[in-house]
């Protein structure tokens, strides 16, 4: 059975082909037919009126034309394997009746036709050169055969010739013209084919690439059914009917933190903004489970929205690991402050009591501990600081804040130090009216104290200079120093998490190197940016910018008052 | 006259240190280790400062600091809250709710504290 349909099979596809191709085929005779009676017709004026009938000939010739016009240009008939042998019949009677009429010439167009059926195989069948050359020598035999019987004159031969060359070169052309386009169809049809396979294959890797991702993927249309899953999306969410059509709500219906049915894919195509959240909760079987949604918007080239792409992972574990990490965080800030508190405490107590008594070397020993002590704090505080940023809870309060104020409270809680190591501490402000900024005030400070702070350590002699100007939408704070300066090499280092310019050998400063980290947390979480110039040996200026009058109420963090929320909130931590 | 300072939290140690230093600065000092005994010692005892835990057993820093703030007798006595918790947030609540300063342990060194309590006390 089976093989007696792929034998069908095969039958069918070669017919298919073959009628493909009969049209050029046909089509390319009939331009050689045509083009045969054009050569007659041009016979018919060169030769000698008496020995010709060339009414007969004339006749014959439009009659083969009008039959060529009808039968080529109606696919009903040259598409017809029945009607096939009809260009033949009519150009054996035609040939017949020419030849008669040419009487002495009719054994050359003879001799033409054979000529024309070799040029005409050489164009389909482009590589059978044996047809070709056999067809040929049986026109030249015919063609010739009466000039051994030396019938002829010199004249009559060299029109013979003449007209020989001619049709040949005639039809040549005609049909290098008409196969070249039926080559340049055929290759094309091969290209498209080509093509088509090639779309074909690339569909099916680009599938598979889409099902080897780890992540769940949907394509949904415009009214949010379902156009395309793959295989993580489908196994996902345990889906075992077809998936294709259905509602991505009907699918994967998505809860807010709160437990409200949210329809964020709806939103997406609503306002063609892209969106993505971790903290979608997805119900599977009774159980709350934790997802990473990523929705964007699937515009077409003329700018239409289509519909949009859902990618979503589960994050279930990751995010009771996140929470365990920042339980440890906390437990681990209270376990340690602590016992640190008591140590530093004891310390303070032993050096600053005056009853208790020891010497000079024991005195050194504590006091390198109490040192030691102060800078674990110091460590401990910067690094919760650290882990707070790292997990975005670095949370900002955000309210109206004059920059200029901050800068003076700054400069007057700095100067007892700036005095004590004999520098000077200039405010320069310009222009004198500076719009205020709605950022986090304490957050701003800790980023000032920490550059005024770093120029203060860095700076034997000289000035520290707060500058505050406006540029565009932002205000531009820049603490200048007149101290070391930072090498280029370390400049792109500098605002790296521990990074420290000189081992602890040369280094004369204190500190953990987490201050410029911090600072540029800060700035970069109120969309503002950090950088630096310096020159060695010369001096450093940092610079940050603020957005100036900004007010987006939703970052606003509403500080809850009564004594439950703080509660709740207490136990969070 | 000497102040009297209640020092309310639960890490006995901590206690201990910082009823040796206070008393060695010169303050009365007496010790609470929850909330609870806290809002008793306070109303027999009338301290004028309170050093005041957050996460304690049984009433809750804050909650403690609620109470004393909204009891007549004691809303007049200055409390300051040492706390491991460093949070901005919980600086601002604690300030809202009365407190005259909000110290991090271990953030600050103990001379820094001792002069910031002589601060509240003035």
């Amino acid at each position: 059975m089976r093989k007696k349909e792929i034998k069908k099979d095969e039958k069918n596809s070669k017919e298919e082909f073959f009628f493909s191709d009969l049209k050029d085929i046909q089509l390319i005779s009939g331009a050689t037919i045509f083009s045969a009676v054009i050569v007659t017709f041009i016979a018919v004026l060169i030769l000698p009126a008496k020995q010709v009938d060339s009414v007969i000939i004339v006749y014959t010739g439009i009659l083969v034309s009008i039959f060529v016009a009808i039968y080529y240009t109606n696919p009903s008939f040259y598409l017809n394997p029945r009607l096939m042998l009809l260009p033949d019949i009519v150009c054996v009677i035609a040939i017949a009746v020419v030849s008669n009429a040419l009487k002495g010439y009719g054994d050359s167009y003879i001799a033409f036709y054979f000529i024309v059926i070799a040029v005409d195989a050489f164009a389909f069948r482009f590589k059978d050169f044996l047809t070709v050359i056999i067809m040929t020598l049986v026109a030249l035999i015919f063609s010739n055969i009466f000039i051994l019987r030396g019938v002829f004159t010199i004249n009559e031969i060299i029109f013979r010739s003449m007209i020989q060359i001619y049709s040949i070169i005639a039809t040549a052309v005609i049909m290098r013209f008409f196969a070249k386009e039926a080559l340049t169809e055929r290759l094309e049809k091969e290209k498209i084919k080509r093509l088509a396979e090639n779309t074909l294959s690339a569909i099916k890797q680009l599938r598979s690439l889409l099902d080897s991702i780890g992540d769940g993927v949907f394509a949904v249309d415009k009214s949010r059914k379902i156009i395309l899953a793959n295989t993580a999306a489908v196994s996902f969410l345990d889906w075992d009917k077809p998936i294709s059509g259905k509602n991505i709500n009907d699918v994967m219906q998505l809860y807010s933190e709160n437990m409200q049915k949210i329809d964020p894919v709806k939103r997406v195509i609503e306002t063609k903004k892209p969106l993505s959240s971790s903290d979608f909760i997805v119900l599977k079987s009774g159980k709350q489970q934790k997802y990473y949604v990523n929705i964007t918007p699937l515009i077409n080239l003329e700018g239409h929205i289509q519909g949009a792409i859902v990618l979503f992972r589960d994050i279930t574990r990751e995010k009771e690991l996140e929470e365990q990490k920042a339980e440890f965080v906390a437990v681990s800030s209270h376990e340690l402050r602590t016992p640190l508190t008591i140590i530093e405490g004891y310390l303070y107590y032993i050096l600053s009591s005056k009853g208790l008594k020891y010497d000079d070397r024991t005195k050194i020993y504590i006091e390198k501990a109490h040192k030691g002590c102060l800078s674990l704090q110091r460590l401990i505080s910067d690094l919760l600081e650290v882990s707070r940023a790292e997990r975005n809870k670095l949370k900002l309060f955000l309210e109206d804040v004059d920059i200029v104020d901050l800068s003076k409270e700054l400069v007057s809680e700095f100067q007892d130090k700036v005095k004590e190591s004999g520098l000077q501490l200039i405010l320069d402000v310009k222009p004198v009216r500076i719009p205020h900024c709605f950022v986090d005030k304490d957050r701003v400070k800790e980023v000032l104290v920490n550059l005024v702070g770093n120029a203060l350590k860095f700076t034997e002699k000289g000035y520290i200079k707060i500058s505050i100007c406006k540029k565009d939408k932002y205000i531009q704070v820049g603490v200048t120093d007149t101290g070391i300066g930072i090498k280029k090499e370390d400049q792109k280092f500098i605002f790296n998490k521990f990074y420290r310019i000189e081992g602890w050998q040369t280094r004369k400063t204190g500190g953990t190197g987490l201050g410029l980290y911090i600072s540029r947390s800060i700035v970069e979480k109120l969309h503002g940016k950090i950088w630096l110039e310096s020159q060695y040996g010369k001096g450093s200026t940092f610079y940050f910018t603020l957005l100036a009058n900004i007010k987006n109420k939703k970052k606003i963090q509403k500080k809850p008052k009564g004594s439950k929320e703080l509660k709740e909130f207490v136990r969070k931590l | 006259m000497e102040k009297k300072i209640l020092l309310v939290d639960d890490d006995k140690e901590l206690c201990e240190l910082y009823k040796t230093i206070l008393t060695a600065e010169g303050f009365i000092v007496e010790v609470a280790d929850n909330g609870e005994t806290a809002l008793s010692e306070i109303m027999k005892q009338k301290p004028d400062l309170v050093i005041l835990d957050i996460m304690m057993p049984k009433i809750h820093g804050i909650d403690t600091l609620d109470i004393l703030k909204a009891t007549p007798e004691t809303k007049e006595i200055k409390v300051i809250i040492l706390s491991a918790l460093s949070d901005q947030k919980m600086i601002d609540r604690a300030k809202d709710f009365g407190a005259v300063d909000y110290i991090v342990k271990s953030q600050v060194d103990m001379a820094t504290v001792i002069e910031r309590i002589r601060q509240a006390l003035k």
